[in-house]
């Protein structure tokens, strides 16, 4: 299909599609702002994204058939030093990849859970944000330079305090919420900008490319060292790496459910991506203290995070908590992916990461499919509705099954590939650790699932009430997606597996 | 057979309809659906060709086999199938889609793990039996079922995540996942996985699941999960570990402890899952001999056991759909008004009890007599003690309280035609089974026609099997156990049943491990606070300078959740992570 | 047979409906509940002194096969299986001692029929006139999800 899209593209589209990406959301954001109503800027952020997902193609399809596994853009012609590079290897385009296809079935589902949560006037403005939340994502994936990574971390991040902001309509939490978010991610944001600043004060530039070559004999220099620790917890809490997550569960539960679906498989994946890019290229994991880093901070966190979450995720009551704290749990075994620091792990975490934006889009897609129809987001709200949505609620299993990683689901491929990798270290006791987290998400979804299919709904209708086709149709290619990439799992695992070559700097392809 | 029925897996055929059962709304037709999948099932399985790969595949680089039949696992999954379709004729009374459904599938399950030809496809039938067969547990809706239900999942997913575990490292160090045997239980990938095995074949200590579970499953459930779960762990037990001599002891043991418990147990249907567990016994300790003769056995006796034990489930089923009740307490003096129920019992008690012309006395003598060739004394003893034990438990408590003792004056119908139609093929079985060969090829020379090492049981079915010696000392071993059950009856020391539950290592976990998750949440409940409170005293300074610097105080406090301590954490954090890199390099 | 009709010609169709009709009685039970086959397969049971009966007969049936040993020697792998009389004493006391062990052992483990809070009525699906024995009240479960 991607050679298809490359013979049929023009040449302009091939030789820009780098900026083009981002560009074409970006500059369509604040056209949004003018619109008269929310229909036409719907189909408008539809367009957008969707050409983005055509760039993605793209960019992923020259990266493969490139012979050194890279697509750089000087922008403006400006050369490196002085100019920001966009930079494309396999790890990013796969990242890119997910970013546009999730924000793609994204705003074709928003718009019913758009017209019943946000207020007539806001609807175009949201959709405004929504489209330079976008943006700033896809540029955090696509620029070579630290500097300008921030910045975009920033556009994206802004929006968001908005957009979750947007949810007040609907529960009054969301104020409160986008703001400890703000708080939070402007900490985050500032430790990250900081951290350039002691790289940029030990090597002069700010192109990561070069900092990477520049590293090497300075790896002893304080600054560097002093810049690593602030990158490292900056992006960290971007990530929602345990224990800087807290931000993250009042984010996703108050917000408007089609942004908790938005970022759930993305913002966070999109900041774990910043942060294996200054991990693995910029810094190189076998400086000692990276190494140190990563035995004795990265992977005790991710692991605290896989079971403390999971235990957290067990108690809550609320199904989208539910999810948020299953989402930090998850991050954590990306997190325990990356820091066996080999080029096994590192794909195992990817994989991980692709998937998990697979199954976490899905179940919230299905949990904005409740809200819109039933409103209400309780266990107790979701009983019986195995009986009243059956659509929705078979899709939404077979995302909970796979986050549960059951056989011939992604989940079970990619907690596979991370139990070889463990076990390739000899790390068995944390495979027992993935394995147990496993099983706490067999509690804390089996009580969710036991509730929809054997429980008598609380109001029992007698008409079958779906959630509109709009929404069915991309959860449902998410939940067969679930399936597809759990028995056939060649093609996300060979992107997850050049992508970690990629940032391991070995230019090695299928 | 045209090929494209040949790689037609069995096993799948009842999955499939399994799945189109779940939705099949007209009742007649699920039906049919539920009798004839197994049936067509047992058509293929008979004629596939044995011993080639029919269906293979490749995923990520590992080969699995998806569909072999060989000598070993023909007859197992044989019984499965024919027990698949007593199960479809005993539940044609009730009208449950997600009963059948469930039913048919998990029987499917077990039979694609039996038919798997490599350990990455077992293991995911493996799963897929745990998942399906929950929903058995489920249906019953009472509280109990749903906890059981929870714990008896929990405990099938750990098996299957250890065996996923030991496969992991198996395909490291041996390089495939083929069905070759381990011979080294030292390695730590084939110690998971015969954990795994074991916890479905419930040895002893992790058997409790199985008590657990089974006794609070529906009626049809209860006789559905007796089938399939254990006998399929004895099928993996006996192609991947034979001759492994941990399991003569382990099985052993099982043999034994179940009695004991046995006895005391109120609930009948519990009696039969303690029975399950001992009948299982025996086929593990025949693994662990692993002689052909041995082997032999423990298919023989599995086949076999399959059909008394359903029998007897089946009988304590229909008596629980009448009555509503199993408890031994309440019951008595049924054969009054369910005599054709009392008399397949009787028959199937008669057959687990190995009376000879019954159907365990062709199969468990197998495992017995090679025990004693080998020269394991205690053993044999503690086989000979299981097998009067079996004829006290399963032979005579369950027909006797069930049906006959103190009468309880409950006058009920006899059971529905289709469960009377059920046993009754059941009870044919039991008999056919263990009468002698009149002519070529019948009654037990049938089974033993079918076994892994034919040779071997002709053999043993020429020479010892209807010896003088073997009847009589069967006989000596039967008669004097049950006078021995006449005599304490008639002096009063036999126990009296009483309601109460028995405890068990179940209570392990569902009392002292419940206990300490609640106490340690408390002391978690008061401790985390306090630990929180002592480390914001420590770092107040800083805390109130993060605090003032990035947030006025009433805007955080209406925040709520805690996000005070978590900037604490991430200046903490930045702190350890520069403490780090420093000490690394300097 | 006895049929009383000198007429050949349904004698078949009358023998048919005959033993139809004896088969239905055979399934039909009376008005105090009891099924007919009940008297003639388990009639014996009620037999007064029956109990005396079972213990002589099974007495007289232990000594007759025990007695076979002292006529007869076997010749098994394990040499204590030899001995005259060993099934029999074996099976008797494993029987007799797994009952006896039923006294200590029940009052070590048994606990009241609540014990994990979890006792309950029977199953779902049972039949509809079943007549609910005295149990446990405690009714099908209608728990939220956050039991």
């Amino acid at each position: 299909m991607i050679d298809a899209i490359l013979n049929a593209a023009p040449a302009w589209a091939l030789s820009h599609a780098a900026p083009l990406l981002v560009m074409v959301p970006l500059f369509l954001a604040p056209l949004l702002a003018l619109v008269p109503t929310g229909r036409i800027a719907w189909l408008i952020s539809i367009a957008a994204t969707g050409i983005s997902f055509l760039f993605a193609l793209i960019l992923l399809g020259l990266v493969q058939t490139s012979p050194i596994g890279v697509v750089s853009y000087e922008v403006g012609r400006w050369p490196v030093p002085l100019g920001i590079e966009l930079r494309v290897d396999a790890l990013n385009a796969m990242i890119l990849l997910i970013v546009t296809t999730i924000g793609l079935l994204a705003s074709v589902f928003s718009w019913p859970t758009v017209v019943a949560e946000i207020p007539k006037r806001k609807r175009a403005l949201f959709y405004s944000a929504f489209l330079v939340c976008f943006a700033g994502l896809n540029g955090v994936a696509i620029t070579g330079d630290a500097f300008n990574l921030f910045v975009f971390l920033e556009i994206s991040s802004i929006s968001t305090y908005v957009l979750v902001a947007l949810g007040s309509g609907r529960d009054r939490r969301a104020l409160p919420a986008a703001f400890n978010y703000l708080i939070m991610g402007t900490l985050g944001a500032s430790f990250y900008i900081i951290g350039i600043g002691f790289l940029y004060a030990a090597t002069g530039t700010l192109n990561m490319y070069q900092i990477s070559t520049l590293l090497p004999e300075l790896a002893g220099h304080r600054s560097v060292q002093a810049g690593f620790a602030f990158i490292l917890v900056g992006l960290g809490l971007k990530a929602a790496m345990w224990p800087l997550h807290q931000w993250l569960p009042n984010a996703y539960s108050y917000s408007p459910t089609f942004v908790t679906m938005f970022l759930s498989a993305t913002a966070t994946k999109v900041a774990l991506y910043a942060l294996i890019r200054f991990l693995f290229t910029v810094f190189r994991p076998d400086y000692g203290f990276e190494i140190s880093a990563f035995s004795a901070i990265l992977m005790p966190l991710g692991i605290a995070a896989m079971v403390v979450c999971s235990f957290q995720a067990v108690f809550q009551t609320d199904v989208r908590r539910i999810l948020a704290y299953s989402s930090v749990a998850q991050v954590g075994y990306m997190i325990l992916g990356v820091s066996i620091g080999t080029t096994a792990g590192l794909s195992a975490g990817l994989f991980h990461l692709v998937n998990h934006a697979m199954m976490k889009g899905a179940l919230f897609m299905a949990v904005a499919g409740v809200v819109l129809t039933y409103q209400g987001t309780t266990i107790r709200d979701f009983a019986g509705l195995g009986r009243s949505a059956p659509w929705t609620m078979t899709a939404f299993a077979i995302a909970a099954l796979s986050l549960i990683g059951v056989p011939l689901t992604a989940g079970f491929q990619s907690k596979l590939q991370l139990g070889f990798a463990l076990f390739d270290q000899g790390l068995w006791w944390a495979v027992g650790l993935v394995v147990f987290s496993s099983f706490l998400a067999v509690i804390y979804m089996g009580r969710v699932l036991e509730a929809v299919f054997f429980q008598p709904p609380v109001n029992p209708r007698k008409t079958r009430k779906e959630a509109p086709v709009l929404l069915l149709v991309p959860l449902w290619i998410l939940a067969l997606a679930n399936l597809y990439f759990g028995i056939a799992a060649d093609f996300p695992l060979g992107l997850a597996r050049d992508a970690a070559a990629a940032a391991f700097g070995v230019e090695a392809f299928r | 057979m045209p090929s494209m029925l040949a790689g037609l897996n069995p096993g799948w055929v009842l999955i499939i309809a399994g799945v189109a059962s779940l939705f099949i709304t007209m009742r007649q037709a699920r039906q049919v659906v539920t009798i004839a999948a197994p049936l067509l099932a047992l058509l293929l399985l008979v004629f596939a060709p044995q011993n080639m790969d029919l269906v293979t595949t490749q995923v990520l680089g590992l080969k699995m086999v998806l569909y072999r039949v060989d000598a070993l696992n023909f007859i197992f999954s044989l019984a499965f199938l024919i027990a698949a379709v007593l199960n479809g004729i005993y539940a044609l009374h009730s009208d449950d889609r997600i009963q059948d459904g469930a039913a048919l599938f998990y029987a499917g399950a077990a039979v694609a793990a039996t038919l798997a030809g490599d350990l990455m496809t077992l293991f995911v039938f493996w799963e897929l039996t745990a998942i399906s067969s929950v929903f058995l547990i489920l249906r019953a809706q009472t509280r109990a079922a749903y906890f059981a239900a929870m714990r008896y999942l929990g405990v099938q997913v750990l098996s299957g995540v250890l065996l996923l575990n030991g496969l992991a490292y198996v395909l490291k160090s041996r390089g495939d996942l083929s069905l070759e045997a381990f011979t080294d239980l030292s390695d730590p990938g084939v110690l998971f996985i015969f954990i795994a095995f074991g916890i479905k074949a419930a040895f002893p200590l992790l058997h409790n699941w199985l008590q657990d579970a089974y006794p609070k499953a529906t009626v049809v459930g209860s006789v559905v999960l007796s089938v399939y779960t254990t006998k399929l762990a004895v099928y993996a037990l006996a192609r991947m570990f034979p001759g492994q001599e941990h399991l003569v002891w382990i099985g052993a043991i099982m043999t034994v402890f179940p009695v004991f418990f046995a006895v005391i147990e109120n609930d009948l249907r519990r009696v039969l899952s303690y029975s399950i567990n001992n009948q299982v016994g025996f086929m593990v300790c025949g693994v662990g001999i692993g002689t052909p003769l041995a082997i032999n056995g423990v298919a023989a006796h599995a086949f076999a056991d399959i059909f008394f034990k359903g029998l007897l489930m089946m009988s304590m089923g229909a008596v629980l759909y009448r009555t509503g009740t199993v408890k031994a307490s309440q019951l008595g003096g049924l054969h009054r008004s369910m005599p054709w129920t009392t008399l397949f019992c009787i028959i199937g008690a008669m057959a687990i009890s190995a009376f000879p012309l019954f159907s365990a006395f062709v199969t468990k003598s197998m495992i017995i007599s090679e025990v004693a060739t080998a020269g394991y004394a205690v053993i044999f003893l503690m086989l000979m003690f299981a097998s009067a034990g079996v004829l006290e438990h399963s032979g005579i408590k369950i027909p006797y309280y069930a049906f006959f003792g103190h009468d309880s004056g409950l006058r009920v119908k006899e059971a529905p035609f289709n469960m009377l139609l059920a046993m009754g093929i059941a009870a044919f079985l039991c008999i056919f089974l263990g009468l002698p060969a009149l002519f070529p090829g019948f009654g037990h020379e049938w089974l033993y026609g079918l076994l892994p090492y034919r040779e071997e049981a002709m053999g043993y079915s020429h020479h010892h099997l209807f010896s003088f010696d073997h009847i009589i000392t069967q006989f000596q071993l039967l008669i004097f156990a049950i006078f021995a059950f006449v005599l304490l009856k008639r002096f009063h020391v036999y126990p009296p049943e009483k309601r109460g539950v028995i405890l068990d290592s179940d209570w392990s976990y569902r009392k002292v491990g419940y206990s300490l998750v609640t106490w340690a949440g408390t002391v978690w409940g008061k401790a985390g606070p306090a630990m929180t409170a002592a480390f914001f005293r420590i770092t107040s300074r800083a805390y109130n300078w993060i605090e003032a610097a990035f947030s006025p105080r009433g805007e955080l406090a209406r925040g709520g959740v805690l996000n005070g301590a978590m900037t604490i954490w991430t200046a903490a954090l930045l702190g350890i992570v520069l403490l780090l890199s420093f000490m690394a390099v300097g | 047979m006895s049929d009383p009709t000198e007429n050949g010609r349904d004698n078949s169709g009358r023998f048919v409906k005959r033993a139809a009709e004896s088969v239905h009685n055979l399934n039909t039970p009376s008005e105090d509940g009891i099924h007919p086959l009940s008297k003639i397969l388990f009639g014996w049971t009620h037999r007064k002194g029956i109990g005396n009966i079972i213990f002589y007969v099974l007495m007289v049936l232990a000594l007759a096969v025990i007695s076979v040993d002292f006529f007869h020697a076997r010749h098994e792998y394990l040499n204590f299986a030899n001995y005259a009389g060993f099934y029999g004493v074996w099976g008797f006391v494993c029987f007799a001692f797994a009952v006896i062990m039923g006294w200590p052992l029940g009052h070590l483990l048994r606990r009241d029929e609540n014990y994990y809070g979890d006792a309950g009525g029977p199953p779902e699906g049972i039949d509809p006139d079943a007549p609910m024995a005295d149990d446990l009240p405690a009714p099908h479960h209608t728990s939220e999800g956050d039991a």
